[in-house]
């Protein structure tokens, strides 16, 4: 009577050792699976679900790449397409339309990034391909465009023009907006005025007409043609063009949002504005010198005027601002500027020169004695100045002095702007050699396009270090992970073997066996007394206990000679015993049914048991793959290991290049000191023979100290 | 020939003025005269040496994309294996309703991300990007995840907004995906959580 109850208990328990079970194993049952299926409602084949995962999950690579490009992170936005095209063979071929709004051909969208980045040659390799496949104008008139631009930053300038060439004007007025149309008028117009070292092409009009009004590069075009104009010996025309520029009013560069953003306009409009007052600047100077060329002092002082004294030019403009004035015979004035030159700390060959020019105007203003103060102050100047640039070469040729010169890669500043403060703290690190300064003279080599390419270089190359490193770092950690995991996998095993988890379902199995034969007896039987609930159960065993009772008493009576017991209550007994019988017959058909339904959830779950301890016993039994992760990890270890050396090399040469181009430079500085001070010695001996030869009856010799300094003093004071 | 030569009072202006703007038109300071002759002229010597150095290092740093990718592969295998995996994505509209801030996520009650924008970083979702917000590992079973948007609403008043989704973790690796969208019909941001 109780075995119903049993398989109730039996059910449970084995319902706790699955759940056990499920715990140890990280597999996940294919039920699982389908029943997530039917709570997504979804109908579809597994093939087409597993396509549209695929889909979603490229999608989302893709995104990824989009996320990093747009930020100007282009490692980044290059490593995850490299993942997305190892993960999506030939997946961007089925980038989902919408992700192609602003005309982002995945595979253009690929070379720009390279390009931006600084692989030239793997972008050169993607615009080529596109160009040979794709033809839609869109994308060709870009894989153009950006061809060009990889040529002309490999320095390639006939291929970049070419490339350009390209590009017909309706499909630029089409497919590119003003910010990107300026960039290509403005390169083709470098390309034709100055770099393919041809004849200035009557085009550069064209180009510039073609300009929008307030692209900086407007600025630029028009001060190349009118050096181009100069260089000609068309004067008057090239200071039409300068004199344009000079009084272009300053103006908002508009911010272009779109996808090649990243890649063709990356100043701010803080930076496009230094960069117009910039050259601005030079254009004035520019028109300053041709107009003194030009015998016009009066006008080349005014223009003179307008150059900012802060600016990069202003040491050159103070030159020129005193030979204007010194023309128009105001030497005073002359002396003046180039007494404030003179003064000013840093040994540009301006500030040099100043001596020289004041030396002059003293001279003119019939002054031999100043003249001659000055040559001498001059001369000390220019020794100071030779022997600070001796030490400079000593420094340059330090390691350090380069490295130093790098941008702290944890600020977001850029090369220029660090290198521009370093150089600066660097020259005054010479102040010890008053009045000597190098940060004019570093600053000068500083924004050569080579050194900065070379810093750039040598930047790129550091950030590998640091990448590599870190790597080298992580792969060191993932090895002791590694041998944790396999030391935490050996304990589970054991500990799993020792709780003899995996001989439970067995034996549960055996018992369900059991009970399953009882009920097939029972409905064979049609046996209704065993799938009685335990309370009739209960009640039916007092019943017969009861029956019992009667029959020794009715036994003991007869022994005895007694009446018998009434039939009443053999009757009372029977009834009762009957009306469970009859009860438990009336219940037969639902609880047979309740009992089979039981069984048959007791055998899908033992089914799930099984099943996981499949997977449990799978996982023990495979061989663990340890050691083939440790090998990946070691493998990768060793490239990092190749690339760190690599890079290692690459900076040393780096390094090297650009402590040759301080070299270069300070040579050529120190030649010009050194013909300085040659001047300065023959302009001595010169006024010291002309005052011999015109005062035989002088008493005072010019090289002594005058008795009347006040005049010098005056002029300085002006 | 000497500066001060006996003539020198009647020609050294011009003389000054001529050397000096020589020196100008032909020098390149600034990016305007970058590729002028005379730069070009000292760059010669240099340039096939520091070309092949470019080169080496563009090779180099190719090599290390393509070594990064294969660091990144065994970076996620090893530390979020499939089995474990779930990756939640941030996604977003034009922004005409919401301008986000911050935004933070909780798993099951447990906070594992909050992150702050930066300006680049809402350009690039408005543009189409997905942020991978948050990678990480979870046992197999049901979850729930939830997350709290931070940030500017309509009319530029201060927005907070949450969503939330149960999802069952298989044993394939789980995507989910919050997106930002506006509802121009609402006049509101809508915040949604699905499963990828």
């Amino acid at each position: 009577m109780l075995k119903w109850f049993n398989a109730l208990s039996y059910f449970c328990f084995v319902l706790v050792v699955s759940a056990l079970i499920s715990t140890q194993s990280s597999a996940q049952s294919s039920l699982q699976r389908s029943a997530k299926n039917n709570i997504k409602g979804n109908a579809q084949s597994p093939l087409q679900q597993a396509r549209e995962t695929n889909s979603v999950h490229l999608e989302k690579a893709y995104q990824q790449v989009l996320y990093e490009y747009y930020q100007g992170n282009f490692s980044l936005a290059l490593t995850q397409m490299a993942i997305l095209e190892q993960k999506f063979p030939n997946g961007l071929r089925h980038i989902p339309d919408f992700l192609r709004a602003n005309q982002v051909e995945p595979e253009l969208l690929k070379g720009g990034i390279s390009l931006a980045y600084g692989l030239d040659n793997q972008a050169a390799d993607i615009f080529l391909r596109l160009l040979k496949k794709n033809t839609a104008p869109d994308v060709t008139a870009y894989s153009w465009l950006l061809l060009g631009k990889t040529y002309y930053q490999k320095r390639q300038f006939s291929d970049a023009a070419q490339a350009f060439q390209k590009i017909s004007q309706d499909n630029a007025e089409e497919f590119f907006d003003q910010s990107t149309r300026d960039n290509w008028f403005y390169m083709q117009s470098q390309l034709h005025g100055f770099l393919l070292d041809q004849q200035p092409d009557p085009n550069n009009i064209k180009w510039l007409e073609q300009l929008s009004g307030d692209s900086i590069y407007r600025n630029y075009v028009q001060y190349n043609q009118a050096l181009a104009l100069l260089q000609k010996g068309q004067n008057q025309q090239a200071m039409t063009s300068l004199f344009v520029l000079t009084n272009s009013e300053n103006s908002f560069i508009r911010r272009w949002m779109n996808w090649s953003d990243p890649i063709l306009n990356a100043t701010d409009e803080q930076d496009v504005e230094a960069e117009r007052d910039a050259i601005r600047d030079r254009a004035n100077l520019t028109l300053g010198y041709t107009l003194l060329q030009n015998d016009k002092p009066h006008d080349a002082f005014r223009v003179f005027e307008k150059i900012r004294t802060d600016g990069l030019d202003s040491e050159a403009a103070l030159l020129g601002y005193g030979w204007a004035a010194a023309k128009k015979n105001d030497l005073q004035i002359a002396l003046a500027i180039w007494q404030r030159l003179i003064h000013m700390p840093q040994n540009s060959e301006y500030t040099l020169e100043a001596y020289l020019a004041s030396a002059y105007a003293y001279e003119k203003a019939f002054a031999p004695r100043q003249s001659l103060q000055v040559l001498q102050q001059g001369l000390n100047r220019f020794e100071q100045a030779l022997l600070g640039l001796n030490q400079a070469v000593q420094k340059v040729n330090q390691r350090q002095f380069i490295l130093d010169l790098l941008p702290n890669a944890n600020k977001q500043q850029t090369v220029d702007d660090d290198v521009r403060l370093l150089l600066d703290d660097k020259g005054q690190s010479f102040k010890s050699l008053k009045p000597f300064n190098t940060g004019q003279l570093f600053n000068s080599v500083a924004v050569t396009s080579e050194f900065r390419a070379g810093l750039s270089a040598l930047e790129q190359s550091r950030d590998l270090q640091q990448q590599l490193l870190e790597w080298q770092q992580r792969m060191q950690q993932y090895h002791l992970m590694l041998d944790e995991r396999q030391a935490e996998r050996l304990k589970r095993a054991k500990q799993i073997s020792q709780n003899r988890t995996l001989e439970q379902l067995p034996a549960l199995q055996i018992k369900r066996d059991a009970l399953a034969q009882i009920i097939d007896m029972a409905k064979h039987q049609q046996d209704g007394q065993i799938f009685m609930s335990l309370q009739s159960q209960q009640w039916l065993d007092r019943v017969k206990r009861s029956e019992k009772r009667l029959g020794t008493i009715a036994r003991l009576k007869t022994q005895l000679g007694q009446l018998p017991l009434k039939d009443n209550y053999q009757r009372r007994v029977e009834r009762v015993a009957g009306r469970l019988v009859w009860q438990a017959s009336e219940a037969y058909s639902a609880n047979q049914w309740q009992a089979q339904k039981a069984l048959n959830q007791l055998d899908t779950e033992i089914t799930k048991a099984q099943q996981r301890q499949q997977k449990l016993l799978n996982q023990l039994a495979a061989k663990p793959d340890f050691a083939e992760q440790k090998l990946r990890v070691s493998n990768l270890a060793k490239l990092i290991d190749t690339k760190i050396a690599k890079n290692n090399g690459l900076q040393d040469v780096l390094i090297s290049q650009l402590s040759n181009m301080f070299n270069q430079f300070i040579q050529v500085h120190k030649q010009k000191v050194s013909h300085y001070i040659l001047q300065a010695k023959l302009a001595m001996v010169r006024l010291n023979d002309q005052a011999l030869q015109k005062d035989n009856d002088s008493s005072i010799p010019l090289n002594q100290e005058p008795a009347n300094q006040a005049s010098t003093n005056e002029v300085d004071q002006l | 020939m000497s500066f001060y030569s006996e003539k020198a009072s009647k020609n050294i202006p011009l003389h000054w003025c001529i050397s000096v703007l020589i020196g100008f038109l032909l020098s390149a300071s600034l990016n305007v005269n970058a590729q002028q002759n005379t730069q070009k002229n000292t760059q010669k010597s240099t340039q096939p040496a520091n070309n092949s150095v470019t080169e080496q290092l563009q090779q180099l740093r190719k090599e290390v994309v393509a070594l990064n990718r294969d660091l990144f592969v065994l970076e996620e295998d090893l530390l979020f294996p499939s089995s474990t995996q779930v990756v939640v994505y941030l996604s977003m509209d034009v922004g005409t309703y919401f301008n986000l801030d911050a935004v933070e996520l909780r798993i099951d009650d447990n906070v594992v991300t909050h992150h702050l924008y930066t300006e680049k970083q809402i350009q690039a979702l408005f543009k189409g990007g997905v942020q991978k917000l948050h990678v990480g590992n979870l046992a197999q079973g049901e979850h729930q995840l939830s997350a709290f948007f931070i940030g500017k609403g309509p009319q530029d008043r201060d927005y907070k907004r949450a969503t939330s989704i149960t999802f069952i973790k298989t044993a394939e690796a789980q995507s989910l995906e919050l997106s930002i969208i506006d509802s121009s019909l609402k006049q509101q941001p809508i915040f949604e959580a699905v499963e990828l």
